[in-house]
């Protein structure tokens, strides 16, 4: 029976979620397809473009995939997305890897630093299936039912993967800003720019004074 | 500067064998660039080159899902470029990039690299037929010098219009963004040309590469206002008074131009693309909120105030104030524009207005990345020779241009890379950066037009 694995390798904001697929030699695939599927908190988004150029696999996407919005502005709602890993090359036994780098958005910010400043992002274990290529009857295993009601979902699931490793889920954790630096950031931004706004007024007028009084010489 | 060592110039080789050196260089660049994203999971090439090379392919793919939706899309069978997620750009880019689909996928960095040494060309151009003429005449006794004299001058100027080009073909922030696929390039290369017909006194050409620039990217248009009082004050217009000079019938010609070649070029694109051209190029703009940590220190306001779902409105009306869109555009609009006009008078100046008509529109707008920086640094090599300042005081300004960028740069990192909440630190470093580069210009303001005779 084929077994999956999973760890995160975080760097602040982008992270890569690493999925290897342990295949065994008694396991034919050669009319079957690999998927593992990524349940994403609403904190977390995959860009649908950069994981194209990605070897190894073909993805899909449920959910949004607004990249350019923190947290509290997309809808709360988890997103799904589905790898279906490139098999056509593998000789059985033998171990995929897929790497997915998942990228987070900026949280909702925290009252005060009182409070934990950090967000702990919980990312729901990858699970991965087979998928039968030719129609097979079958039913919805328990832990896919949630996703079989997802338009293009794959149908003909033949069998779980189950997870080799022991813990339960996987941890990000980013900062967030705190509101209470907003008595600063409000009078502080605008009292620097408008500061700087008179300043560059002064230096211009000189400016164009110098430069109208030499003409003005000139002249005369 | 007034003080050229005319040692260094001795050295400097041939303006071609320098184009030849940028053009092999870009070359090289782009045949790494494919070498290393086909090795390495972190990519040479930028993100945006992807979204613009995807927009292309998206447009010569039309799909039921993928379909133009301008007036006129029925009788053409082609795709929106708009179908991309986050392509913000005119469809002219990605009509240009089209032969990244059915020539070689970086065509579009070839072609980029090209702008540069096009805007080279013309940065040449400039030096030696208008810039660098205007310094100080000889008088009547020295007049009388012999040829040969008069040649060692033309070649000095030609050596050193090769050198101030150099430093823009040859530096890193250049090369390096259009090798990578940034189209910054196409529009400098617009906005130079607009320059160049401008200082050649041919108006309607340089109004019509300012209508295109300013339809690539909004913000050429602040060009405009510098070029009236340029226009009104030469020929019957001249003596008017600042209004008759503003407003005559050369610079509503010059106005409406500009405007027509604007609007012809939006019409065009909206009757085949519809309202996704607007929205994508033009009305995102207005409305955009970039929260993500940048060089402006107004990020980390508009991440603590984000609209949220359901919106909750501010019930103090001086921190509404403090917060409305008004309190960075009318002091961004006010310099951008205010200094065009105070120092759009004449013609030799139009390079220092543009200088710093841009660079407080940088400095000033909500938003800026390292690329932003190209837009007035393109002027610097045409602008030096009209400089007069020590070698000490030029070191002080690029080492605090240089310094308040690597002080948000490393505080950047320990945010993105390291997940250090650091927020504020940043925000502060963002003030510094404001402060620094408004020094930066006043003392480059400071320095201009001293050794000229005016």
């Amino acid at each position: 029976m084929a077994t999956l694995s999973s760890s995160i390798s975080s760097q602040g904001f982008h992270f890569t979620v690493s999925t290897t697929i342990s295949v065994p030699g008694t396991l034919d695939i050669s009319h079957s397809r690999l998927h593992v599927v990524y349940d994403l908190d609403p904190h977390v988004y995959a860009d649908l473009y950069e994981l194209a150029q990605r070897p190894g696999y073909s993805s899909f996407l449920w959910g949004t995939s607004d990249l350019e919005k923190p947290v509290f502005a997309v809808p709360s709602n988890n997103s799904v997305l589905l790898l279906t890993a490139d098999t056509s090359r593998l000789v059985a036994p033998a171990n995929i890897t897929l790497d997915v780098p998942l990228h987070a958005r900026y949280g909702r910010p925290v009252a005060s630093r009182t409070t934990d400043t950090f967000y702990r992002i919980t990312l729901e274990k990858p699970l991965g299936f087979l998928t039968f290529d030719l129609h097979h009857s079958t039913g919805i295993p328990e832990p896919l039912g949630s996703y079989a009601s997802l338009a293009g979902w794959p149908s003909n699931i033949s069998a779980i993967i189950s997870d080799a490793t022991s813990a339960d889920r996987l941890q990000v954790t980013i900062p967030v800003g705190v509101s209470d630096d907003l008595a600063w950031v409000d009078v502080g931004t605008a009292v620097v720019m408008l500061t700087m706004f008179f300043y560059l007024a002064h230096a211009s007028l000189r400016t164009v004074k110098r430069l109208s009084r030499k003409t003005s010489t000139k002249t005369e | 500067m007034s003080s050229h060592p005319t040692t260094i110039l001795r050295y400097v080789p041939s303006f071609s064998r320098i184009l030849l050196i940028s053009t092999l260089l870009r070359v090289a660049l782009i045949g790494y660039s494919e070498w290393h994203d086909a090795h390495s999971v972190v990519k040479y090439t930028d993100v945006d080159y992807r979204v613009f090379s995807d927009a292309a392919r998206f447009l010569l793919d039309p799909s039921p899902h993928n379909q133009a939706e301008g007036p006129l899309a029925r009788y053409l069978n082609i795709g929106s470029p708009y179908t991309r997620a986050t392509y913000r750009y005119t469809p002219l880019l990605a009509v240009l990039l089209t032969p990244n689909e059915w020539l070689h996928p970086s065509f579009g960095k070839f072609l980029f690299a090209g702008c540069d040494i096009l805007a080279g060309l013309l940065m040449y151009e400039l030096l030696v037929s208008v810039i660098l003429p205007t310094s100080p005449r000889p008088d009547a006794r020295t007049q009388a010098k012999d040829t040969k004299d008069s040649r060692a001058g033309e070649d000095m100027r030609q050596r050193l219009a090769t050198f101030l080009v150099s430093l823009h073909l040859l530096s890193p922030l250049v090369f390096t963004i259009s090798t990578r696929g940034s189209s910054e390039s196409v529009l400098s290369l617009f906005v130079l040309a607009t320059l160049y017909y401008a200082l050649k006194g041919r108006w309607d050409l340089s109004a019509v590469f300012l209508g295109l620039s300013t339809h690539w990217k909004i913000y050429p248009f602040i060009y405009g206002v510098a070029c009236l009082g340029v226009i009104g004050s030469t020929g019957s217009a001249a003596g008017r008074g600042w209004l008759g000079t503003v407003v005559n019938g050369r610079t509503i010609r010059f106005a409406l131009v500009s405007a027509a070649t604007f609007i012809a070029l939006g019409v065009g694109m909206y009757a085949i693309w519809g309202q996704p051209f607007l929205e994508e190029s033009y009305l995102y703009h207005l409305t955009r909120l970039d929260h993500r940590h940048n060089f402006s220190p107004y990020f980390y306001l508009v991440y603590l105030t984000y609209p949220s779902d359901p919106p909750t409105l501010e019930p103090v009306f001086w921190k509404r104030l403090l917060r409305s869109p008004l309190t960075s555009f009318v002091p961004q609009m006010t310099l951008a524009l205010g200094t065009g006009l105070l120092f759009g008078r004449r013609r030799e100046d139009l390079v220092f207005a543009w200088f710093v008509q841009t660079f407080v529109f940088v400095v000033f707008n909500k938003v800026c990345t390292s690329q932003y920086f190209l837009w007035y640094t393109l002027f610097l090599p045409l602008l030096i020779p009209q400089l007069s300042m020590s070698s000490r005081r030029a070191i002080a300004y690029g080492a605090v241009w240089i310094g308040t960028q690597a002080l948000w740069l490393s505080e950047a990192y320990k945010l993105e890379f390291l997940g250090q909440n650091v927020f504020f630190g940043l925000w502060i470093r963002g003030l510094v950066y404001v402060v620094g580069n408004c020094w930066v210009l006043a003392g480059i303001m400071d320095a201009y037009g001293r050794n000229q005779s005016r």
